[in-house]
């Protein structure tokens, strides 16, 4: 029986921009923290070996510091299990790139930091598994990398698990036909134990010929992006690929590898999600309308680890003038007490007054007619003048509010 | 209080309005186009009311213009239950206040001017209208601003606002006060309508735009770089396919160069048995060749020897030919030599004679010079001795200059006055003896005694002082002056003055003075120096001209022409042939020499001519046939270098031997051939094996290549490293700048649209109001007749 962890995708020195910089920095030290927790999460578990199916690096061209403080995590300690990595497509096999910068090309006795960058079989030392690499040495080609194990069937008597490591998608939708199409047989053509996959962020199992999941992509070990596809919750980050930020490479907001254990060769692997990740992604949405500020307020100060959450809280419906002047508690709090890059947005929020405050706010002079005239505004059909009207209402009840007699 | 109606006279503009029965309650208002009088009245209301007595002198810009016309303000008022009229007539003390009684009649109060005005704003509240609450009771154009709401009555406002609210509340004030303000961190000045207000460049948001744009073209340089690397990527995909191919080729030539090396190996034998036999034939001909060349060169020696034998004797003919030549040259030039010789003494002969005619012909000349040169000589001599006399007898013989003449003359014609005068003075003596009358005697003024002869005419003579005349028979008779004589003393010492001042001027020129002809002789001598005076600058003229140095050159130069012509008679005492004298003759006969010399000249120009070119022409015979010889001897060096050759050569019989045996070796060697022919694969392995190795060598040259294209770009893109962090900051910054500057713009264009939208709304506002209210009033006017 082995056991090993699967990961992929950890894209160290992530590139992401819609951020201010100290969020930035931190969403990619997070990434660092959570590989630490892979390493550990493998000594804890005693697991055989790590097997890391690419996209190590978020690109090339990432820090020197970035690229150096990778190894040692990966190597860690004497004790510690072999890991095994191939290049994906931002971080593909070519001259000049991070892995043939030190220390990935430090002449050093490499106990467990394999990397695998040849179309060849490597049989894992003290075990009957044969891991057939798939480096890649493009960002985009219509080859599939697994194609050459082809060429290495297992023999009438082979007795080792055979084990693919592959980083491309899986063609089992439509896709494009550049981005490393692996077979969607793969497992059964090769008759692979299991198909270790890099690429989608998101886990994602999928089954062989009898009926068995042999094929698995672990998804992102840190997450990297708020769950869903909307625009509004970019963050700056896109693949490589020509769908750029479809919803495979979206994570699901946590960071998570896989557990698997295969008894012997063509034994049914079991696949167990392992939590990992520092930080939490959330993007919410909520209607303000007919609900008591204070309530959304003491929801949102009272949620678990919120230093560790980064939040995206997006607030739409129509608020009175007294609610809408409390918005900025809340928008204190998801600035304050969440991770840094939590943000609200409030600008979906109307205020409208009940017919009693009305009077009261703007009382019966110029204001008044304004009022009219921006309502009547915020009606048209231009999006420019609407959104102008809209905002400028929400400053007339704000000014207006805030200078009513004490 | 309130107003119950009012009375103006010559307030600026207003002759006289009188206002009556106004209601106690509402609103007054007074409405009109600009310039009608509205400011006025309110104006002259507050001023009667509360705030100038009559005698104020701070209303005189309220006076009408012209004219002497006052100001008189009337203004009835209630205050408490009781009505007054207050009336000022300003620019004086007169003033009235009157109440009314319950009868309704007025009741005056006081006329003092100054109680007037205090008892009246004790009535009315206040003695200053532009103070505290009070100036809402003086509502103006632009003055409908409400006090600031904290000092303000609530009650007040709250009634205010029900009469004033539709126009500005206090909370408009502070919104549009708050507008303006956030309106004026984009913008400068006032918002106007219509016009495109372009924001600062110092506000925050123009500020922000400013980073964006710089920001963005740093991440589109870093995106530039990106996408170089990028292409760089693609381009090792390519190049690590191209290796991939390059080492599939490498091994399938590999395989192949293997194939034709066993190949070779295999043909081996046979190809060495061909190859000996290509070897043996490639010998044979090679032999075959130096014996058919030998032959050939045998004949051409042949040949040439032959050639050279035939060349020897035309070169010997040749040599005799141009010696006999140069002979005859020499003969000819000896001739010539000698007949410059003669012809050059013929010509010296005659030079010397010539030269003689030409001494003598120059002798004659300078004998010629000589004779003028004497009598130049004489001429001057003869001259300077004519010169000499001049001035000795200029010496000898002074002559007075014009102004001693001219006094000379002066005095002798004084002299003759004085003696007239004097004669005029005198007694006048006239004697007439008779005919026949014996000579008389006569005495004057005591001078000698003079015989009077007898004369046909009567004898005058002047008598000074006495006469005495003897008249023999008859005796003597004595004449005396007897009166004063100072006249003639006087005239008789001037005359005597006279003649002393004469002889002295005439003793330097050696004349007496007591000669009659004194005078005249003065005269004369001064024409003739004068004369001589002419002589003499005429003949120093001719001297100076003649001998401007004087004698000695002209003695000097009459010296060495009679030199000259000595030596020249001396020099030709010698010569045996006799020249003629005459200078005709001589130039005929030297006219003659020089012909014939020039003659010479010619003869010998064209023998030295001749001479000239004989010698070249013997030079060349010389050297034509020095060339000549060398030529046969080298024709002659040439028959025994042939000879030799040929002597060195195999003879005729060997050669042909010789031939013979390779001709027969070469057909051996070719039957040798025909039997090892080899097959098409067997011939071609070579070139196939070379081939192979050459594809072999050109693929590893490529993967070479190849290898150095990965090299490089693995250089750049290791200088890659960090761009991508840079690159995620930098467009992490540019959204954050596109976030900020987006929602400032939206805050912008709200605060503009707010601000706009206020005073739209404020205008429309007033507009609504005022209205109906300007209607009235326009009716108003035209009842009171204000107004066009």
């Amino acid at each position: 029986m082995i056991r090993f962890l699967h990961a992929a995708d950890l894209h160290l020195g992530l590139r992401v921009t819609r951020f201010d910089e100290d969020a930035c920095n931190r969403v990619g030290e997070a990434r660092f923290t959570a590989l630490q927790q892979l390493r550990e999460k493998a000594a804890q578990l005693k697991v055989d070996f790590i097997l890391v199916a690419g996209d190590v690096f978020d690109d090339h061209s990432i820090s020197r510091s970035d690229a150096s403080r990778a190894f040692p995590i990966l190597e860690s300690s004497r004790e510690s299990c072999p890991v095994f990595i191939i290049p994906g497509n931002h971080d593909p096999l070519v001259p000049g790139g991070v892995w043939d910068r030190d220390p990935w090309t430090r002449e050093q006795p490499h106990l467990r930091v394999n990397f695998l960058p040849k179309f060849e079989p490597v049989p894992v030392p003290n075990l009957p598994v044969t891991i057939y690499p798939c480096p890649l040495r493009q960002r985009r080609s219509m080859d599939d990398p697994t194609a050459w194990i082809e060429n290495h069937p297992p023999t009438h008597d082979e007795r080792t698990i055979r084990i693919g490591l592959a980083h491309g998608s899986l063609n089992i939708m439509r896709l494009p036909e550049d981005d490393h199409l692996i077979r969607q047989d793969a497992a059964d053509h090769y008759r692979l134990d299991y198909l270790a996959l890099g690429h989608w962020h998101k886990r994602s199992l999928h089954k062989s010929s009898d009926g068995v999941d042999r094929t698995a992509y672990s998804g992102t070990h840190e997450p990297m992006n708020f769950p869903g596809t909307n625009p509004s919750l970019a963050t700056g980050w896109l693949s490589f690929s020509a769908d750029g930020d479809a919803e495979r490479f979206h994570d699901d907001g946590h960071g998570i590898a896989l557990l698997v254990t295969i008894e012997a060769p063509k034994a049914p692997p079991r696949i167990e999600s392992i939590e990992l990740g520092r930080l939490r992604w959330t993007a919410e949405q909520r209607d303000v309308t007919g609900q008591p500020l204070g309530t959304l307020i003491s929801d949102y100060s009272r949620r678990e680890s919120p230093e560790l959450t980064i939040l995206r809280l997006t607030l739409a419906g129509v608020l009175d003038p007294q609610g809408h002047a409390r918005l900025d508690e809340l928008r204190q709090i998801v600035q304050n007490r969440y991770h840094p890059g939590s943000s609200m947005d409030a600008d979906g929020v109307l205020i409208e007054p009940n017919a009693e405050q009305l009077a009261e706010v703007v009382g019966t002079g110029v204001l008044k007619r304004v009022l009219d005239r921006l309502k009547e505004d915020a009606q048209s059909i231009d999006a420019t003048n609407k959104r102008v009207a809209e905002h400028a209402l929400k400053l007339l009840y704000r000014i207006a509010w805030e200078e009513q007699p004490a | 209080m309130i107003i119950e109606g009012f009375e103006i006279e010559n307030w600026t503009c207003i002759k006289k309005l009188a206002v009556s029965g106004l209601p106690p309650t509402g609103v007054i208002v007074l409405h009109g186009p600009n310039r009608t009088g509205k400011s006025s009245v309110v104006q002259a209301l507050r001023a009667c009311l509360m705030d100038y007595s009559s005698t104020s002198t701070a209303l005189k810009s309220c006076y009408p213009r012209g004219g002497g016309e006052k100001p008189i303000v009337s203004v009835t008022f209630s205050a408490g239950a009781t009505t007054y009229r207050v009336k000022k007539c300003f620019g004086s003390n007169k003033s009235e206040l009157a109440g009314r009684t319950s009868t309704g009649d007025w009741k005056v109060e006081t006329t003092s001017a100054a109680e007037s005005h205090s008892q009246t704003c004790g009535y009315v509240g206040g003695d200053d209208s532009s103070k505290g609450l009070r100036q809402l009771l003086w509502l103006t154009q632009a003055e409908f601003r409400l006090p600031d709401p904290k000092k303000f009555d609530a009650g007040v406002q709250a009634q205010l606002r029900g009469i004033l609210g539709v126009l500005q509340t206090a909370l408009d004030d502070l919104f549009i006060e708050r507008v303006k303000k956030r309106w004026n961190s984009w913008y400068s000045g006032q918002r106007k309508v219509g016009k495109q207000h372009e924001i600062k460049d110092s506000c925050t948001l123009a500020e922000k735009l400013k980073k964006l744009d710089v920001t963005q073209l740093e991440l589109k340089e870093s995106d530039g770089k990106f996408n170089e690397i990028e292409g760089l990527l693609r381009q090792t995909a390519e190049l690590e396919l191209r290796k991939l191919d390059f080492e599939r080729q490498l091994g399938q030539q590999t395989m192949e160069l293997r194939n034709r090396q066993e190949e070779l190996q295999r043909s081996q034998t046979r190809i060495g048995a061909r190859r000996l036999a290509e070897e043996q034939n490639t010998n044979a001909v090679n032999e075959q060749k130096p014996a058919l060349e030998e032959k050939g060169h045998r004949a051409d020696a042949v040949k040439r020897l032959i050639e050279a034998e035939n060349a020897v004797q035309p070169g010997k003919n040749k040599v005799d030919t141009l010696e006999q030549s140069l002979r005859s040259m020499e003969e000819r030039q000896t001739k010539l030599r000698k007949d410059i010789t003669d012809q050059r003494e013929n010509r010296r002969a005659l030079e010397q004679r010539a030269n003689r005619v030409t001494a003598k012909l120059l002798a004659l000349d300078d004998t010629e010079d000589l004779k003028l040169a004497q009598k130049e000589l004489e001429r001057v001599q003869e001259i300077a001795r004519e010169v000499d006399a001049i001035k000795r007898y200029l010496r000898e013989y002074p002559a007075p200059d014009k102004k001693e003449l001219d006094a000379l003359k002066t005095n002798r014609q004084l002299a003759l006055q004085l003696q007239a005068d004097r004669d005029a003075a005198s007694m006048s003596l006239k004697l007439m003896p008779i005919e026949g009358a014996g000579p008389a005697q006569l005495v004057l003024d005591g001078a000698p005694l003079q015989s009077v002869e007898h004369s046909p005419l009567p004898l005058t003579y002047s008598v000074r002082r006495k006469a005495e005349v003897l008249i023999p028979a008859w005796g003597r008779v004595e004449l005396r002056r007897g009166t004063s004589t100072s006249d003639l003393d006087q005239i008789e010492a001037d005359l005597g003055r006279c003649h002393e001042q004469f002889a002295s001027g005439v003793v330097p020129f050696g004349i007496t003075a007591n000669d009659p002809n004194a005078f005249e002789q003065l005269l004369r001598r001064h024409a003739e120096n004068g004369l001589k005076n002419q002589e003499l600058k005429r003949q120093g003229g001719e001297l100076k001209k003649l001998a401007p140095k004087g004698l000695e050159p002209l003695q000097r130069k009459v010296l060495e022409l009679e030199t000259k012509v000595k030596g020249v008679a001396a020099t030709d005492t010698g010569s045996p042939e006799l020249l003629p004298s005459e200078r005709n003759e001589l130039k005929e006969l030297k006219a003659d020499f020089d012909n014939q010399i020039a003659l010479l000249d010619g003869q010998i120009t064209v023998l030295e001519a001749d001479i000239e070119s004989a010698e070249t022409a013997l030079g060349q015979g010389r050297t034509d046939v020095t060339r000549a010889k060398e030529e046969l001897a080298g024709f002659e060096a040439t028959v025994k270098n042939r000879q030799e050759e040929l002597g060195r050569l195999r003879t005729e019989e060997q050669i042909a031997q010789r031939v013979d045996d390779a001709k027969r070796n070469l057909e051996a060697t070719q039957a040798q051939l025909t039997e090892t022919e080899l097959t098409n694969e067997e011939s071609t392995i070579d070139e196939r094996l070379a081939a192979a190795e050459e594809a072999v060598r050109a693929l590893e040259k490529q993967i070479r290549e190849n290898e150095e294209k990965y090299n490089r770009i693995k250089g750049r893109l290791e200088g890659s490293e960090g761009l991508h962090s840079r690159r995620a900051s930098l467009a992490a910054r540019v959204d954050e700048l596109a976030r900020l500057t987006e929602r400032e713009s939206i805050e912008k264009d709200a605060v503009d649209r707010l601000y706009e939208l206020f005073e739209e709304c404020r205008e429309k506002q007033l507009g609504t109001l005022m209205g109906p209210i300007h209607e009235r009033v326009l009716n108003w006017m035209r009842v009171l007749d204000i107004g066009d």
